[in-house]
């Protein structure tokens, strides 16, 4: 009920600090709550992130007084703030009530919730609290409700309490009227009773393995890509060089013999790796994905705990990805795309990610996530005409590529004949290797249907294989350029609820294509 | 106007007017694009720039370009313009360059738009607009009489179903 009275809230003698609370008691009802007191220096911390470039005027021109003002001011701000905002959960929704000046309410109804994550960073896990951060569909910042902070029990029996609630909405039309008293608007009563449920560990990574994932994984190739450009920088900026070499004695810095120059190299090479093998760690040290009644609960980070849920029910697409190094160590890492993420502005796509894992092991693992959907079927491949396709598409990018580049050199330079023949040779070897990227594009395409999955594999130097539950495809098209039409090919694309990559089976035979949309609208299986 | 439609069984075409509709929206853009070259043709020499050609030559050539093509474009795409109301799903085909075939369940549906623009408002024409949970569904039937639209949606809302269809 939104109030434009802007008194306190009904009961506010009520509202003491939140104790430690029994997890998985009651929750629901009992008026609103505040949240924890030492909520305003969150909220301190939030403002002050806004607004350091004033402090750090302030601090500059020494005027200390009216930095603690600005603190003090700061800090009363927040207080108020924490006095006006409340949560409870009542008629079928998580309300929060907040705002000063103007008041503001917000209603999560539980069947809307997507996604209850339980976030600690190191600051939270000092004082012994959490933010709790309900994810609803769609994206942006609307589709969230932060309850920051609230101690651990209090988030932990929160979460349990809208997860469960969303549950027995969510079985309510299946199981008709009958199993819950008409009148109940969310069925917690019920669900309170039903002692939490065991959990399961899928995949528990040792430190070694998350140190593994993370040389092997895109970070440290992504690196490399930028480390390479970078030590050009110095043939582009003349006077960066001679600048630096003035700062550092040059004699002691630069390499100047062959094994110098390969130490130096050697010694990049570790610390770069050993930079990603780090990144690695802080945000996935002790990955834990685990299997909690029909959720799957998924935590990890050194210094920033989280922990995401993401009911099993809202699971779209599992998508299977070989990166050639990790093929070359029998690795593989999985992928896990759910509804109600269009937004990807949080650490979206790798959050519901297991990071590495053994390939023998992708068959178990697929199995607990999508049940009948292990092991991947034997996949077809493509008619040979897709073969011409691959290569010529290929050939066709990297002869663009080239000529921009020819043609850059050309306008910059002004080469002679060995120039010349020596690029010519060059450019000989990279269509070659353009051919055999064409070739293993080809290879590494495939498709299966069958058990209510479709499989599809797509890719060069990393092959993914997307498992798509066919009763989760919102609709499907097949879709062929002229090129494709002139060869007998076509794609097939699957659209599925949520963000991410969209599925597709590429350039199938045209009549396979359509009997594959009939699969995906359900007609055929 | 148009009758109201009785059946919608059946593989079918657009409304013929929609190709009015689409050579004003196309002519309009590259007459628009047109003019924005032929300005600054004449503000570039003007200021004294030495450019190739008598004045307004490369506006003209966008003309007659842009011409043909508001021409051919909207016809060629209305050939390829099916949609037929399945059973069980609404399925489109278009596409003149790149030919799409797709196909949205009734049950995947979560709402239906009836959209207007101004002149497909003159004509009397009017475009369904169908939403699944995927931003990636291909479900827009432009040309259908305005006075059919509410019919089709209803028909087509009728069959979704109950449910959260994700």
């Amino acid at each position: 009920m939104r109030s434009e009275d802007p008194g306190p809230p009904t009961a506010p003698d009520l509202h003491a600090p939140a104790g430690p609370e029994i997890p998985g008691a009651p929750v629901e009802g009992g008026g609103p709550k505040r949240l924890h007191v030492l909520s305003p220096v969150f909220f301190a911390g939030r403002h002050v992130r806004q607004l350091w470039p004033l402090a750090l005027l302030l601090a500059a021109r020494r005027q200390w007084w009216l930095l603690a003002l600005g603190a003090l001011v700061l800090l009363a701000w927040s207080t108020l703030e924490w006095l006006r905002r409340t949560y409870a959960l009542e008629g079928g929704a998580l309300r929060l009530e907040e705002g000063v000046l103007a008041r503001k309410l917000r209603a999560v109804p539980f069947d809307r919730i997507q996604q209850v994550d339980l976030v600690r960073k190191p600051l939270h896990r000092l004082l012994g609290v959490a933010t709790l951060r309900v994810e609803t569909a769609g994206g942006g910042s609307a589709a969230e409700v932060d309850l920051d902070v609230v101690t651990l029990p209090e988030a932990r029996a929160l979460r349990a309490s809208l997860l469960r609630a969303k549950a027995s909405l969510a079985d309510a039309p299946g199981q008709g009227t009958a199993t819950r008293p008409a009148g109940d608007p969310a069925g917690v009563a019920g669900a309170e009773v039903a002692a939490p449920p065991a959990e399961r560990v899928l995949v528990r990574l040792r430190l070694g393995e998350v140190m593994l994932a993370g040389i092997t994984g895109s970070r440290a190739a992504a690196a490399l890509v930028v480390l390479g450009p970078l030590s050009q920088a110095s043939d582009w900026f003349p006077g960066l060089s001679d600048w630096l070499f003035r700062r550092f004695d040059p004699e002691a810095v630069t390499p100047t013999t062959p094994p110098a120059f390969l130490a130096v190299a050697v010694l990049g090479v570790v610390v770069w790796l050993g930079l990603a093998a780090a990144s690695s760690v802080v945000t996935d040290h002790g990955f834990t994905l685990a299997r909690v009644g029909d959720d799957l609960v998924v935590r990890r980070g050194l210094l920033e705990r989280r922990e995401a849920v993401l009911p099993l029910s809202r699971l779209q697409v599992v998508r299977i990805e070989e990166s050639l190094l990790r093929r070359l160590l029998g690795l593989a890492s999985i992928r896990i795309q759910s509804a109600g993420r269009t937004g990807g502005h949080d650490h979206t796509a790798s959050r519901l990610a297991i990071p590495v894992l053994q390939r023998t092991e992708v068959n178990r693992v697929l199995g607990e996530l999508l049940p009948g959907a292990a092991p991947v079927l034997r996949l077809l491949a493509p008619p040979p005409a897709a073969r011409r396709r691959a290569v010529t598409r290929s050939l066709r990018r990297t002869a663009v590529l080239l000529a921009v580049v020819a043609l850059a050199l050309l306008l910059l330079t002004s080469p002679g004949t060995a120039a010349l023949s020596s690029a010519a040779v060059l450019v000989a070897a990279v269509l070659a290797l353009a051919v055999a990227a064409g070739l293993a594009a080809y290879r590494n395409l495939g498709h299966a249907a069958g058990n209510g999955f479709l499989y599809a594999r797509v890719g060069v130097a990393i092959r993914v294989t997307t498992v798509v539950p066919v009763a989760k495809a919102q609709s499907g098209s097949v879709r062929s350029s002229p090129f494709q039409r002139r060869s007998g090919l076509a794609t097939l694309h699957v659209d599925i609820a949520g963000g991410g990559p969209a599925p597709r089976v590429y350039d199938e035979a045209e009549p396979t294509a359509e009997r594959l949309l009939q699969v995906v609208l359900g007609r055929r299986v | 106007m148009t009758e109201a439609t009785g059946s919608w069984v059946g593989s079918r075409a657009l409304d013929r007017r929609i190709v009015v509709v689409w050579t004003v929206q196309e002519a309009v853009g590259y007459g628009a694009l047109a003019l924005v070259v032929l300005a600054v043709d004449i503000g570039a020499r003007l200021a004294g720039a030495d450019l190739p050609g008598p004045p307004g030559l490369a506006a003209g050539l966008l003309a007659v370009v842009g011409g043909l093509a508001a021409w051919w474009l909207p016809r060629a795409s209305y050939r390829h313009w099916r949609y037929q109301v399945a059973d069980d799903a609404l399925e489109v085909r278009h596409g003149v360059v790149r030919r799409i075939h797709s196909a949205i369940p009734y049950f995947r549906v979560q709402h239906i738009d009836v959209a207007q623009g101004p002149v497909e408002r003159a004509v009397g024409l009017a475009r369904l607009v169908v939403h699944t949970a995927s931003a990636g569904t291909d479900a827009t039937i432009p040309g259908i009489a305005a006075g059919d639209a509410e019919g089709l949606r209803r028909l087509i809302l009728a069959r979704t179903g109950h449910g959260d269809a994700v």
